[in-house]
């Protein structure tokens, strides 16, 4: 029973290592090559008067010479079975991020006919349609299709430079790529789904020839043209091409800004239930959230300090920063902000000559997402007398 | 040569012979050398590959006629059919047709048929036997029947001579591998 249960975990194995590597299971045996000749010719025994007369072999119009190769065979030659199949090779959707360029999904063109193909490929935006749960809502620029020179499965832009299948050998498969760009207005959670169509051309031609089905009745003897490609995925029956779709979606930072503000102590009451009088001490709070799909890197926050008021130094860790940012529930971290606009310490922070504070890098560099990393930057005023 | 063919059968088996020979007659017969040959045979034997096809009849029915064979790729079906006519003035007797499987297909099971015929195949040439006859060796080492597409010779034995100016006929299908 264990031998069993180790042999069916290799042949599982096996099986998706296969699709892993994007072998298509129903690239079975592509049959008999077009333009090869099958030839017939039987053979006839009889007696006459109960004499054995000499046998007589057979011709497509009739043959009554004795003797072997008087005969002719009866022959047609095997035509030119088109078949394909288009199959999309990572089973999920790829990630990328708005402004992203150059981003890469993958296909496989195999050659299931009988005969060498050559295939043009065209790259299109879907519109609509639902693919990997998620609903096609924007399209990619700069949608382009290139072949995997190498079929090393990686794009390579110096070496996979070819935009038709030249030719494809029967029971061969090649990988294609699809590479576009995400326009900067694509928001986290945006899906896009592409199309690669491959239709089926000349061998040799570099996909320029499109093969056409031999109308009408047989040529004898010459190899006729028959689109046998099947509906697998949605396709058309027998029209020489087929296709597959990939998805883009977006991943991307969402940022969300907030900003509180408390009343700290004014010089009447002190700490206890300060007010916000002339002389008051007040801080504000800004919070910065990412409620998206990625961290956001080169965050700088800005703000001005208000009216009528003047920031306040010496405010923070034993009075020796001015600016307080903290990450989640994490311990604060401290920045000085020179005045005049030039960060000395180079910690990031500053405050430029009309009054306005930068919090940048490396007190504040990155968002990650969700609640639990929200950054916040703390700085304090005081109220002009 | 064409006058072999003419003998009366069943009709819509004539229509079917008529029209394959037509077009196999442009693809590979020398009639030319055919005719320096030496003569004498009692048989004429012909060989032509048709295929099956699917068209829509006068009531509207959809019925299958034979066609030459076209436009056949790999998975098509060819209708084998050897006609024997006796062209000589004697009845001829032990009338046996041979016929392989061609290269590159595969035999269809149960569809070699002939009237007044024993059947018999063989996988070597040499032992023709009925198909329950017919074993092959396995991988494991033991015997199995062999599987209608393993068979590579057909033998038609007729049970009655042929008469002269009659003529007889074996068929089968094989699909192109």
């Amino acid at each position: 029973m264990s031998l069993d249960i180790k042999h069916l975990a290799r042949a599982a194995t096996l099986l998706f290592g296969l699709a892993a590597l994007g072998v298509s299971q129903q690239a079975l045996a592509v049959g008999t090559a077009a333009n090869t000749s099958i030839n017939n010719r039987a053979t006839v025994n009889f007696a006459v008067n109960g004499v054995a007369q000499a046998p007589i072999e057979s011709s497509p119009t009739g043959n009554s010479v004795p003797g072997v190769n008087n005969g002719a065979n009866t022959t047609f030659v095997v035509d030119n079975r088109i078949d394909l199949t288009v199959t999309e090779l990572s089973g999920n959707a790829t990630g990328t991020t708005p402004g992203q360029p150059n981003g890469v999904t993958a296909f496989t063109v195999t050659n299931t006919g009988n005969a060498p193909q050559g295939y043009q490929l065209s790259p299109t935006n879907l519109t609509g349609g639902s693919l990997f749960s998620a609903t096609d809502v924007f399209d990619m620029s700069n949608l382009r299709v290139f072949v995997d020179a190498n079929n090393n499965g990686t794009y390579e832009p110096a070496t996979d430079t070819a935009t038709n299948i030249n030719t494809l050998a029967p029971d061969t498969g090649v990988v294609v790529f699809l590479v576009a760009d995400t326009p900067i207005t694509a928001t986290n959670g945006q899906a896009a789904n592409v199309r690669l169509t491959a239709r089926t051309a000349a061998p040799g031609s570099n996909g320029a020839t499109l093969m056409t089905q031999t109308a009408g009745a047989e040529t004898p003897g010459t190899v006729d043209v028959v689109f046998g490609d099947g509906t697998a995925g949605g396709n058309v029956a027998r029209d020489g091409q087929g296709f597959a779709d990939d998805q883009y979606i977006v991943s991307s930072a969402t940022l969300t800004v907030s900003k509180a503000r408390t009343v700290v102590s004014d010089p009447f009451n002190g700490t206890s239930n300060p007010k916000s009088i002339p002389g008051a001490v007040l801080e504000y709070a800004v919070t910065v959230v990412n409620a998206g799909g990625t961290a956001a890197t080169g965050v700088v926050i800005t703000d001005p300090v208000p009216a009528n008021t003047t920031f306040a130094n010496g405010t923070y860790n034993a009075g020796a920063s001015n600016v307080q940012v903290q990450v989640g529930a994490n311990p604060a971290t401290f920045c000085v902000a020179e005045v005049g606009g030039t960060d000395s310490n180079a910690d990031g922070c500053v405050l430029a000559g009309a009054g306005v504070l930068t919090v940048g890098a490396p007190a504040l560099a990155t968002v990650a997402t969700g609640a639990g990393n929200a950054v916040t930057m703390r700085f304090r005023v005081t109220i002009n007398n | 040569m064409k006058k072999g063919i003419s003998v009366s059968i069943a009709s819509a088996l004539l229509l079917a012979f008529a029209a394959a020979g037509q077009a196999a007659s442009q693809s590979t017969v020398d009639a030319t050398a055919r005719n320096d040959a030496p003569r004498g045979g009692c048989i004429v034997l012909k060989t032509v590959a048709e295929m099956e096809q699917v068209y829509t009849a006068e009531n509207g029915a959809a019925a299958k006629r034979l066609v030459p064979a076209a436009k056949v790729v790999p998975g098509g079906e060819v209708v084998w059919t050897v006609t024997a006519s006796n062209v000589c003035d004697k009845p001829a007797d032990k009338v046996a047709i041979d016929n392989p499987v061609p290269d590159h297909m595969r035999y269809v099971a149960d569809s070699a048929m002939g009237p007044g015929t024993d059947i018999a195949f063989s996988l070597d040439g040499q032992k023709f036997a009925a198909p329950e006859a017919l074993t092959v060796r396995g991988a494991d080492g033991a015997e199995r029947a062999a599987r209608a597409d393993e068979y590579a010779f057909i033998r038609w034995t007729f049970k009655n001579a042929l008469q002269p100016g009659s003529v007889a006929f074996a068929r089968f299908r094989a699909v192109v591998k």
